[in-house]
């Protein structure tokens, strides 16, 4: 078992992923097509140097990236709507405007962990990726405004920019070279002193956006202007993972001098990213999570909010994305405990004589309503 | 110490002297005169008085008396009650004189009446005991609560059934072209009659018309039709696609079904009419989101004709469909399934 466990971490290095069989044992498709390494049910094993490289400590929801840090591993069910964002990302082509996808389902039922599987998938696949923890940061944790440049009434927002960078900067090590390839359009005048020349490497716009905060929500824009080029001419493929898309569209706490709240469109950073769901650039894919936490308020106890992609982005932000496929993300099945069951009993997570015991796999399933977060909220404390 | 004189006062009466001598029997007094007169030596030889020894009542105890009437020693006389006379004058009350099945109900009770006991023949009970299974509900007779709840008992079957034969002379036959149910009338009028005991007659809700009319059957145009739907507001109801107009404003029935057929009249001939200002209309006004025109539509035919150079087995054909889902899923409440039924559609549309 250990001896062959080796040979199967020495190849699963080559690739960077592992799946683990219901059992626990861990075993890898020998196919040399990555892309269909994607299979419903399987427990898929992300290594943890990859797991740092894409940020999944910062980009998973708490509880999982917890989970991560105590168990020393990050291994996820591969479920539907993964097997579905993958085959859908498979027919990207530089022909095929971008295909937007929107993962939308209710409280707890795997869209953030979902999005990071995919993240984790265009990495395997060698994509770009634009990764955006919560959009809700843009229109709500503005830590410091100022009014742009570039184009008058916008309002800059740099240290979210320079997160931005350096997240993009972080995330993509693995195609940096392919990245420092790429070269500039167009000649970048950031100030009077600062510029970029028609030609240059865009990693450097990311580097001035770095070092320069004050020039960091025009390099954004720079960017990804110039990520949607090169996918057109296809010299590489972009993934745009945003979570909280809907935010977006939402309410922001952005003040103007005039003391009224900004709308969501005077923020240069969302417009950015609005432009990058706009489908006139080919071979990409933009994949966006609706989440209800934009319109719900936790005081207020009686309203129950819809989680339905239409409420969510609103009339405006809906006919934006539009068309765009709609992914749901459900709660588990009896077999997907199971599973999970199975791999918490393994890792001596689920410690405890009662919950390792077939009353106890029962009642965890039950009590947990099905729903994933509960589901390991509960196999956390048993 | 008032009793003390009073009975003192008494021994001197002579109506004291004849009550004792009553109590005592003709005996008691002779025996007293007897010692009076010193015929019996009341007195010993020591010339102490002679007193009687008292061992029992010179009479038959009550125990006595019950046990001889037990064991049928003695016979006792059953006296009548004393207003028996008075009793035997009195009529009993009629509900236990009348025979329920010869007798006709509707004589006995002809019109509403409040409840009378006496009269009514049904072992009733009402009020709240606390305990009803240990005692049940007050009888009817004296019962207060009967008497203020309002009865039916001139309504019986038998009694609606007579009436019904008394009038029906007067009925005309009901109109043929009413009875096939296919037949709906494009308006239909509603109003409520009141009758009830009292010294007026009227009702002030008598004069409320409602109006409900049957829009497809007015035959507008669709510019029309949206005009006339803005004006009816909220009296028209989109599903049953029917308007309905309350009118009460008049003091009588016929002044507001007039005036509800002068709303009709009007809001048909107000929505035939088209201002200049109607032209101004823009998409964002119309009352419903089409997918004619609409950015989706031009976005979607674009993504297909790009599709199809990709090598995508797109369906163009199932635009038409996607679009009738696409204006329902958007102007009714959005639900769970509506969603799921958009994802269908688009996957089919894109090919996926």
């Amino acid at each position: 078992m250990k001896s062959s466990g080796r040979v199967i971490w020495s190849v699963s290095q080559t690739v960077g992923c592992r799946r683990i069989g219901i059992v626990g044992s861990r075993h890898l498709s020998t196919e040399p097509n990555i892309q269909k390494n994607v299979e419903v049910g399987t427990l898929q094993e992300i290594q943890m140097s990859v797991a740092k490289q894409l940020n999944m400590k910062n980009h998973l929801p708490s509880p999982m990236s917890k989970q991560m840090e105590t168990l020393g591993e990050l291994v996820t069910l591969i479920r539907d709507p993964m097997v579905e964002i993958a085959s859908c990302m498979r027919v990207i082509d530089k022909k095929l405007p971008t295909l937007r996808l929107v993962l939308w389902g209710p409280f707890g039922t795997g869209k953030t962990v979902t999005l990071n599987q995919a993240v984790h998938h265009a990495y395997n696949n060698n994509w770009a990726i634009v990764h955006l923890r919560s959009a809700m940061e843009l229109t709500r944790r503005v830590k410091e405004i100022e009014m742009s440049s570039f184009v008058s009434g916008r309002i800059n927002d740099p240290s979210n920019a320079v997160s931005i960078l350096q997240n993009f900067k972080q995330q993509n090590q693995h195609i940096w070279k392919l990245l420092g390839d790429l070269l500039t359009e167009k000649d970048y005048e950031w100030s009077k002193s600062e510029r970029t020349m028609q030609g240059k490497p865009i990693t450097e716009i990311i580097e001035m956006g770095i070092t320069a905060p004050y020039l960091a929500s025009d390099c954004v824009g720079a960017l990804f202007r110039e990520l949607r080029r090169h996918a057109k001419d296809d010299k590489l493929k972009v993934l745009v993972a945003v979570d909280d898309a809907n935010s977006l569209w939402g309410k922001t706490l952005v003040k103007r001098a005039d003391r009224t709240y900004a709308s969501p469109s005077d923020l240069t950073l969302v417009v950015h990213f609005r432009r990058l769901f706009a489908n006139d650039w080919t071979n990409g894919c933009v994949l966006m999570v609706a989440d209800k936490k934009e319109v719900s308020d936790a005081r207020n106890e009686l309203r129950v909010s819809r989680y339905t992609p239409l409420e969510l982005f609103g009339e405006e932000g809906f006919e934006y994305v539009e068309p765009f496929v709609p992914i749901e993300t459900t709660n588990y099945s009896e077999s997907e405990t199971d599973k999970i069951y199975k791999y918490y009993v393994n890792k001596n997570w689920l410690a405890s004589k009662a919950a390792r015991s077939e009353e106890g796999r029962k009642q965890l399933m039950h009590l947990s309503a099905f729903n994933p977060y509960y589901y390991e909220r509960l196999c956390a404390f048993n | 110490m008032h009793r003390l004189r009073l009975i003192s006062t008494r021994g001197k009466s002579t109506l004291a002297e004849k009550l004792k001598s009553a109590a005592g029997g003709a005996d008691y007094g002779k025996s007293k005169q007897n010692f009076a007169s010193g015929s019996i030596t009341a007195k010993d030889e020591r010339g102490a008085d002679f007193r009687e020894l008292y061992v029992m009542p010179k009479r038959k105890l009550r125990g006595q008396t019950q046990l001889e009437q037990a064991t049928g020693r003695a016979e006792y006389k059953t006296r009548s009650r004393f207003d028996i006379a008075d009793r035997l004058a009195e009529r009993p009350p009629r509900s236990e004189e009348m025979d329920p099945e010869k007798q006709k109900w509707s004589d006995v009770w002809p019109a509403a009446r409040t409840f009378a006991s006496s009269v009514v023949p049904l072992p009733v009970r009402m009020g709240s005991r606390p305990n009803v299974e240990k005692r049940a509900p007050f009888k009817k007779e004296g019962n207060l609560e009967l008497v203020k709840i309002p009865n039916f008992l001139h309504l019986t079957p038998a009694a609606i059934k007579m009436h019904c034969d008394a009038i029906k002379k007067f009925c005309t036959p009901y109109p043929p072209e009413l009875l096939s149910k296919s037949t709906t009338l494009p308006i239909q009028v509603q109003y409520s009659t009141y009758i009830h005991q009292g010294t007026n007659i009227r009702d002030i809700r008598s004069r409320v018309v409602t109006m409900i009319v049957d829009v497809e059957s007015l035959k507008l145009g669709d510019v029309a039709m949206e005009k006339f739907i803005r004006l009816a507001g909220d009296r028209f109801d989109e599903k049953s696609r029917e308007l309905t107009i309350v009118t009460d404003r008049c003091h009588t029935r016929k002044q507001n079904l007039d005036y509800a057929y002068y709303l009709l009249t009007v809001l048909y001939h107000e929505a035939n009419k088209v201002e200049q200002w109607a032209e101004l209309k823009e998409r964002s006004d119309n009352l419903k989101v089409e997918f004619e025109g609409s950015s989706t539509k031009t976005k979607l035919t674009e993504l297909i004709e790009k599709a199809k150079t990709a090598g995508l087995a797109t369906d163009e054909k199932s635009i038409d469909e996607f679009g009738k889902m696409w204006k329902e899923y958007r102007n009714t409440e959005e639900t769970v399934e509506t969603t799921r039924e958009y994802g269908r559609q688009m996957r089919k549309l894109l090919g996926i």
